[in-house]
């Protein structure tokens, strides 16, 4: 409908334009969208603003140019003619503004030509101007005019006279030619406005029809809208868009509690409960983005109550703007309540069967299962799926003999079929993993109005722990009977209640002479005042462990008991009596004693070694004493006999004898040496003191090293010495180097008499210990006798005299030392004059 | 006096300086026969009152036995005076013992040298400590002190 409207408009407004606006100047004129006119009966011609056609005709072509040549303008177009039928041919062609006559022509004169012109309807108006040079009388003249000339001249005729009139004629037909198409062209807008017309009032009885109905059906649903908006339960209101209230049904106003005219005072925000202002401004917003919107919210009433409220809002539009919000709001505070209510409720009753310690499960009336709590879950051993499984899950089940069970005759099935409750036949179940337990289940059917079973609920009671306890009982009581300790139970007054075997065995009464007699009569005398307090002690609940005291037999005699007591409780934890057992700890009490001697003497024994232990650390610290004063003053009276020898030999030396200077060289020789065995003993004591720090060593590397120590002292000779591949000890690198300096000093100086000297540096596993390794120095020097091989590691033990070899018999010694501190083991090999082989086992490195 | 011998044995004394003579640095040395006099002569206390030889000793030659005041104790003394601290100390002494080795080192001992067993090698060692120590050893400028 709008869209013809416009249509309809655009149309007008063509028509205004041609109406009010002029020709444009090229005198065409604008066509309009009109399919029904053809381009046939557009005056085209007629509308030429191009040059004017002028025919003239002239038997004579010499004049014929002479007229050209007076009427040359680019407005005329001149068309030539030399007879009448050639200017009657033209004029049939084409339309002239003006025709130049010539009077006398071959055939056809100008008259009569004039005449023909005048007689056709289409020519007749077209002026005409007759030139002559003959036909110059008056007659001639008025014969002219009588056809209808306009003009009459006569040759010679003055060119401007002729361009002059011919140019009136010219202007005249233009005027004419315009005059024309202006008339043609208003009669054609007159019919298109016509045309128009009668469209538009058609057009309007249409709308006018259209409207007509679209109001009757618009006041039919406005009426429609108003009932139900008026009627509605639910509140219906419209905001504007600064969020003030629009219009609002009465629903709404009885929701709000507030009459119109106030509300159209409040914005919605103002009525929302605080807490849910947030949420509403952001639905507003949602509505403002031209999106509706859908939401559970809560207002305040002028009352304070709170009201909960869903709120579904739509934007309104005007204009593709969002002008406002229209929303329709029901209360559900009541549904709200009720749900909760229910929730609550539904809530309670699961909290109430899942807090049931027994197994409690409902099935709908095929035997799904429905609802279950965990103590079902626990005794099942697996969790069933609800809706699905069926009551009785994947297990099997037995009756209390073992003997299977099929599942149609078991009392849920029974309750199932049958609609009647069942209680206390006991079944046994057996669980996903294999173990089995011992239940009372007690299904009952569930009723609906029509007393048909809609399903079961059934509890099952598991009674597995109960008969366990009761087989318990039963073994307990035996073991009471056969228990090798006596067992022995009494009431709060001390008398027996119940006696074993053992008891009657141990103390020599029995069963009848003791039971309902009381226990004193075990005690002896001097001891009669324990029982009161044992008894006391059981009234309070407390038990008595492990209570050592001296009980009496029948025949009198006394011994040692260990007692163990226990209050006795009955099924409401009431205490009623005790416990006793009793057991003989003679044997016991012997072996303590004997114990007790033996820690007696390893105490002493203990404090003996801790005495001895604090002698020997004093003793070592006396020795590091004497060590250092061995050290430090030793040497100073040595030191001063050497100076004061050479002090004698340089300043009384001149009078002394040879002998005395001899003597005097003695005594400086032997301050040397007494220097020398002074540092060997420190040396050796200090071995015994140092601590050692063991690691891996690696041997060759620590042997070569020893040699090139050596070597410098050694300069002068020549040795062929090889190291073998050696591998790693466990050790302490600083002592294992004295170990090698020491036996590479004696291969060194056992070989010097020798001319080629050879010391072979080896390994060898040790085959007397496989964590072991053996290095060895294996010289070609003097050698040594076997028979005094056990000698050659003591201190100050030398095989050689000292004019033959030098040292103080130290340094073997020094290398046994250290290598038992290794708990390794050293031994010499040799033969007098064909060398010696010093071998040392160590602890291999452990890797 | 440039040297300090603190020397308690007469007759190491009596060794030293006729090493010492053989180099004609006899005249230099300043004996005391004990810690506490070795203290008095270097701060100028007791005895020595009035005459402080820190500021003229170039080198103390320091046994480790002494009575009264022990070597150690003066060589501590020595090190922790900001008058003393710069006088190389040798201790010359007849102990082999790492430990009086460590200690002494620990405490700031320039040198420790063991008192050669035979007299010859005694007059060289003499020869060379006093070589080094004061002749060649660099010590640092007076002012410093």
């Amino acid at each position: 409908m709008a869209f013809q409207v416009n249509d309809i408009e655009k149309q007008i407004s063509h028509a205004m334009n041609i109406d009010t606006g002029s020709p444009s100047t090229d005198g065409q004129v604008q066509h309009l969208p009109d399919q029904r006119r053809s381009a046939a009966e557009t005056p085209s011609s007629a509308f030429h603003t191009g040059p004017i056609n002028i025919l003239i005709v002239d038997d004579e072509p010499k004049n014929l140019t002479v007229l050209e040549t007076v009427l040359d303008d680019p407005d005329y177009r001149l068309v030539r003619a030399e007879s009448a039928d050639r200017a009657l041919h033209a004029l049939v062609k084409e339309e002239f503004a003006l025709l130049i006559l010539d009077i006398r022509l071959p055939g056809m004169n100008g008259f009569e030509l004039a005449q023909m012109i005048r007689q056709r309807k289409k020519t007749a108006g077209v002026p005409i101007i007759f030139l002559t040079a003959y036909y110059n009388e008056d007659q001639h003249v008025l014969e002219g005019y009588g056809t209808g000339a306009v003009d009459y001249l006569v040759k010679p005729v003055n060119p401007a006279i002729l361009r002059s009139k011919v140019s009136v004629f010219a202007e005249l037909h233009r005027k004419s030619r315009a005059l024309l198409a202006e008339i043609t062209e208003r009669r054609r807008v007159e019919e298109q406005l016509r045309e128009l017309s009668d469209t538009l009032e058609q057009r309007v009885t249409e709308r006018t029809r259209a409207l007509k109905l679209a109001s009757s059906a618009l006041h039919e649903a406005g009426e429609r809208y108003r009932s139900l908006f008026d009627g509605s339960l639910d509140a219906i209101f419209f905001l504007g868009a600064d969020g003030r209230f629009k219009a609002a049904n009465p629903a709404a106003l009885r929701l709000i509690t507030r009459t119109l005219e106030e509300l159209k005072t409040i914005h919605f925000l103002d009525l929302c409960a605080p807490d849910q202002r947030e949420g509403v401004g952001n639905a507003f917003r949602t509505a403002f983005r031209c999106q509706g919107f859908a939401i559970d919210t809560a207002v305040i009433t002028v009352t304070g109550e709170r009201r909960d409220l869903f709120i579904s809002g739509a934007p309104e539009t005007q204009d593709g703007e969002v002008v406002g919000i229209s929303c329709i709001a029901r209360d559900i505070t009541e549904r709200i309540k009720t749900e909760e209510a229910l929730r609550l409720s539904e809530a309670r009753y699961r909290e109430l069967i899942q807090s049931l310690p027994a197994a409690v499960y409902t099935t709908d009336e095929r035997g799904r299962i429905t609802l279950y709590n965990q103590a079902a879950v626990a005794l099942w051993g697996c969790e069933p799926k609800v809706g699905e499984d069926l009551w009785y899950g994947s297990w099997n089940i037995y009756r209390p003999d073992g003997t299977p069970l099929s599942f149609d005759e078991c009392p849920m099935a029974v309750t199932l079929r049958e609609g009647r409750p069942i209680h206390g036949e006991e079944i046994v179940i057996e669980r996903p993993d294999g173990t089995r337990r011992h239940v009372l289940p007690h299904p009952k059917p569930m009723l609906n109005a029509q007393s048909v079973v809609i399903g079961v609920i059934n509890m099952l009671v598991d009674i597995t722990d109960l008969k366990q306890a009761e087989r318990a009982m039963v073994h307990l009581a035996a073991i009471v009977m056969s228990s090798d300790d006596a067992i022995v139970s009494k009431n709060l007054q001390g008398i027996v209640t119940s006696w074993n075997g053992a008891a009657e065995r141990l103390f020599g009464y029995t069963a009848e002479e003791m039971i309902g007699q009381p226990v004193s009569r075990l005690i002896p005398v001097n001891r009669h005042n324990e029982e009161p307090s044992i008894l006391e002690r059981i009234r309070r609940g407390e038990s008595i462990e492990h209570y050592e005291t001296i009980r009496q037999r029948k025949d009198g005699t006394e011994f040692p008991v260990s007692l163990t007591v226990s209050p006795l409780v009955d099924l409401h934890g009431k205490i009623i009596g005790a416990s006793k057992i009793a057991r003989d700890i003679t044997e016991q009490k012997r072996v303590e004693e004997a114990l007790r001697e033996r820690d007696r003497t390893l105490t002493t024994m203990n404090d003996t070694l801790k005495k001895q232990t604090v002698a020997l650390a004093e003793a070592n610290k006396e020795l590091e004493g004497f060590s250092y004063s061995v050290s430090h003053d030793l040497r100073a009276p040595l030191r001063t006999i050497d100076a004061f020898s050479l002090i004698m030999e340089e300043d009384q030396g001149s009078r002394l004898s040879d002998e005395g200077r001899r003597c005097l060289t003695i005594v400086r020789k032997s301050v040397g040496q007494a220097g020398e065995l002074i540092d060997d003993l420190l040396e050796f004591s200090k071995l015994g003191r140092q601590g050692m720090s063991f690691r891996l060593v690696m041997m060759a590397d620590l042997a070569r090293e020893a040699v090139d120590d050596l070597s410098i002292m050694q300069k002068s000779r020549q040795v062929d010495l090889t190291i073998g591949d050696l591998p790693p000890c466990q050790g302490d690198r600083r002592f294992l180097k004295i170990v090698w300096m020491n036996l590479l000093t004696n291969a060194f100086k056992y070989t010097n008499n020798r001319n080629e000297t050879r010391i072979e540096v080896g390994w060898m596993p040790d085959d007397a210990n496989a964590g072991s390794v053996i290095y060895f120095v294996k010289d070609n020097g003097i050698g040594f006798d076997m028979a005094y091989a056990h000698k050659l590691f003591g201190v100050f033990q030398r095989l050689h005299r000292r004019e033959e070899f030098e040292g103080t018999g130290v340094g073997l010694a020094v290398v046994r030392r250290i290598v038992q501190r290794h708990d390794g083991r050293v031994w010499a090999e040799g033969k007098v004059g064909e060398g010696a082989t010093f071998f040392v086992s160590l602890r291999k490195a452990t890797a | 006096m440039e040297i300090l011998l603190i020397e308690d044995s007469p007759e190491d004394v009596e060794i030293t300086l006729r090493a010492f003579r053989k180099f004609e640095l006899a005249n230099k040395v300043h004996v005391v026969r004990d810690g506490e006099e070795a203290l008095e002569y270097l701060f100028g206390k007791g005895r020595y009152a009035g005459q402080a030889a820190c500021s003229t000793t170039r080198l103390i030659l320091l046994d480790l036995k002494l009575p009264k005041v022990d070597g150690s104790e003066v060589l501590q003394r020595c090190k922790s005076d900001p008058r003393t601290k710069n006088i190389p100390v040798v201790v010359f002494t007849s102990s082999k013992e790492d430990r009086d080795l460590t200690d002494t080192y620990n405490l700031g001992v320039n040198s420790y040298v063991v008192k050669p067993l035979d007299f010859s090698q005694f007059t060289e060692t003499i020869r060379q400590l006093s070589l080094y120590w004061m002749g060649l050893n660099q010590l640092p400028p007076k002012q410093t002190l």
